[in-house]
């Protein structure tokens, strides 16, 4: 049975290949290899402005 | 419904309200009238017209609105449409928390994680119906349409020509109303986004059937009190009830449908049309909380509502106890009286409801809990039954209270409490007959905070006679009290038909300006002849907001919609919730921590490669190449972006919101 350290370095070993693949495709990509087409539209919506009613409180 | 009989009544609650929380008119005079021998159907509207928008229903009818955006845009959408079940299970996932009480607290961080990815990607999923449907916007806190929605013109011409999709729902919502053929069919109403769906679910009622058609709750009635209702809408309403609508619909139940006008001169409370004129006859008598059944919530599908625990709504009393601020005209509601219900009786009915539906968390929804009753309350549970209930409600600040009150209130179940501070400034709270002091402010909040409840301030600007130095006061006093206030609301004073300021307008230097001829507004616009006016008040309250993002306690609670917050508040401390709050607001719908695909979406696009789409903000970008294929890898291997980030810092940029660097092909960024 594996130790928790073996465990743990297999882990990092994973995660370092996987960030590994990831960076070079990134690097192999183009600049128009990313558009946007929607951007966030709205704004935060805030507690501060919701459920607020005349003279800023909920009217029930 | 089989197998039910006719029901008397069926009491209907339009859209649009909150979709957090049941609200507490329907139940109350459903608990009523089922004690005075009748049968009542309740429906909430509101929340099946939120699970419809999620529904494979409307995601269809939403296709067909789109033809004729271009191909780019329809890629886009078609993303959003093609992962509404995506979608549905980011918001719902939500609700699974209602079934696991003891795991809210020991998995705090999902719970308010989940809890802030379910109201995001909510904002998202209407802000994109919206679009798509065209003719409104909605979120979970307001609806609108095009114009002026409280000019009668505007009003008639959205009940003529109602966007497509609102009309699919409403035909649908209707059949089921009209399923067991009910004798009378009821409305509630009482916020004004609810008014434009109120005409049109009563319009829709009045062609498919003789029904008599009540409409209650306080909006028609302040249109009425303001001598606006127009006649034209007894077109589709029969009679309208005035304020509390318990005596009124008993009394119409008591009469013929088929033959109304025989009787209803009769029936105290309530607007009925008497050649050709909206004609009122004699308020009912106010109740009294105790004359008051328990609220019964049998019909109403606790379920549903969208948060991690359901609170329900309850009165403590009925009236407002102090009953003297110049801006308010919520005491015309109870006929200016004020009473409370006994103790035993709170709780009696707090046991009855825990009871019946296994819910222990309460909004005590009075326009301020009377201070005995929040004393004795909080005493008597505080020793008698600890940590057994959560609460939050509505107080005044009050010399009267003491720290020992506010132990109490906690150790009875109190979390949060919502105070209406309106001014820093003693000379406008004078001004305004509110009478409270900075001293007694700061000491209740202190007391509040170190009780560890949360404490939530109402203020608003522009009073009449309010200075630049009075408005300054009030802003100092949110900004350098942040440790004692948990959050706050800011808004600016609304001139209503009726409030007590309306007898005095000179004394205030009030002008009011005439309002147009078919406008329903129960405000009015005015003018001030020194101190701050309406668009100085709104700057103002701007300057708040802006300021008070600044401090991180504040801003970590931005996104917390009120009815979720007791619910977060009851699994930790206030401490507790500000750190992980402000985790999740300041990583910018970006979390770190969960895997990818529990808040993007993507699909292939013959055109874009691979289109993407952030649910939480709504931000969509396409990935091309090999950019195309990281994505890929990503998604599959479950990873969080928190492990990706230095590999591909860019993904983090597209999906965060207010990213500085934007693309260069924005093709489509309407604003709707």
């Amino acid at each position: 049975m594996e130790d928790r350290a073996e465990q743990i370095t297999k882990q990092v070993r994973i995660i370092s290949d996987f960030n590994l693949k990831i960076a070079e495709l990134v690097k192999s990509a183009s600049p128009t290899d990313l558009i946007e087409i929607l951007g966030d539209q709205r704004s935060l919506i805030s507690a501060k402005h919701n459920n607020q009613n005349q003279n800023g409180r909920l009217i029930e | 419904m089989s197998g039910r009989r006719t029901p008397d009544v069926t009491l209907v609650f339009p859209p649009q309200w909150s979709p957090f929380q049941p609200a507490l008119a329907l139940p109350s005079l459903r608990a009523w009238l089922e004690r005075a021998g009748h049968s009542v159907r309740v429906i909430d509207a509101n929340i099946a017209f939120y699970e419809w928008l999620l529904s494979d229903d409307c995601v269809a009818r939403l296709r067909g609105a789109l033809d004729a955006a271009s191909a780019s845009t329809r890629d886009a959408y078609e993303t959003f449409l093609g992962a509404a079940a995506a979608f549905r299970e980011t918001i719902l996932r939500v609700r699974r928390w209602q079934a696991l009480k003891t795991l809210r607290t020991e998995r705090l961080e999902t719970y308010v994680a989940e809890t802030y990815m379910s109201s995001r990607a909510l904002d998202t999923y209407l802000h994109y119906v919206s679009h798509i449907a065209g003719g409104f916007k909605l979120s979970p806190y307001n609806f609108s349409i095009p114009g002026n929605s409280l000019r009668v013109a505007d009003i008639e011409s959205f009940l003529a020509h109602p966007p497509p999709l609102l009309m699919a729902f409403v035909a649908l919502e209707v059949d089921r109303i009209l399923e067991d053929r009910p004798r009378f069919v009821g409305l509630s109403c009482i916020g004004q986004e609810q008014l434009l769906f109120t005409l049109l679910f009563a319009k829709r009622l009045r062609e498919r059937t003789s029904a008599p058609i009540i409409v209650g709750g306080t909006i028609f009635s302040r249109i009425f009190e303001r001598g606006r209702l127009p006649a034209q809408w007894f077109r589709y309403v029969d009679v309208f009830v005035r304020n509390e609508g318990e005596l009124p619909l008993e009394g119409i139940l008591g009469l013929d449908p088929l033959d109304l006008g025989a009787g209803i001169a009769r029936v105290p409370g309530v607007i009925y049309l008497k050649d050709g004129v909206p004609t009122s006859t004699a308020p009912a008598a106010p109740l009294k909380p105790d004359a008051i059944p328990v609220p019964d919530f049998d019909e109403l599908p606790l379920e549903s509502y969208l948060v991690g625990e359901i609170t329900l709504p309850i009165l403590a009393s009925r009236g407002c106890y102090w009953g003297k601020c110049e801006f308010c005209h919520h005491g015309m509601v109870y006929g200016e009286k004020y009473s409370a219900s006994s103790l035993d009786g709170i709780v009696a009915a707090l046991d009855e409801l825990e009871a019946k539906y296994g819910i222990t968390s309460f909004a005590f929804n009075d326009e301020a809990v009377p201070p005995k009753v929040f004393r004795g309350l909080s005493s008597l549970l505080a020793q008698n039954r600890p940590r057994h209930f959560d609460f939050t409600g509505l107080l005044k600040f009050e010399n009267y209270f003491q720290s020992e009150d506010f132990r109490n209130a906690r150790e009875a179940g109190f979390r949060s409490l919502y105070i209406g501070l309106e001014s820093a400034s003693e000379r406008v709270l004078d001004l305004m007959q509110k009478r409270s002091t900075s001293a007694v402010m700061v000491r209740n909040l202190a007391d509040a905070t170190a009780a560890d409840i949360w404490t939530h301030c109402f203020v608003f600007f522009g009073f009449p006679g309010e200075t630049e130095a009075d408005a300054e006061e009030t802003v100092s006093f949110l900004m350098s009290n942040s440790g004692i206030i948990g959050s706050f609301g800011a808004g600016t004073f609304s001139l209503e038909h009726n409030a007590p300021i309306m007898r005095r307008l000179a004394e205030f230097g009030v002008s009011v300006r005439e309002a147009h001829a078919d406008s329903i507004d129960v405000y009015y616009d005015y003018d001030v002849d020194r101190g701050i006016g309406p668009k100085r008040a709104i700057r103002w309250m701007e300057q708040l907001n802006e300021q008070s993002d600044g401090i991180p306690s504040y801003r970590a609670i931005n996104w917390i919609p009120r009815e979720h917050l007791l619910g977060l508040l009851s699994a930790g401390t206030v401490a507790d919730l500000k750190r992980i709050s402000i985790g999740c607001v300041d990583e910018g719908d970006a979390p770190l921590a969960m895997p990818l695909s529990t808040f993007t979406i993507d699909r292939k696009s013959a055109g874009h490669g691979r289109i993407v789409m952030n649910m939480l903000n709504g931000r969509t970008f396409a990935l091309k190449g090999p950019l195309d294929v990281a994505f890929a890898s990503v998604r599959e291997a479950e990873a969080h972006l928190g492990d990706i980030e230095g590999a591909w810092p860019d993904l983090l940029t597209a999906l965060r919101s207010g990213s500085g660097e934007r693309a260069s092909h924005q093709e489509d960024t309407r604003p709707i």
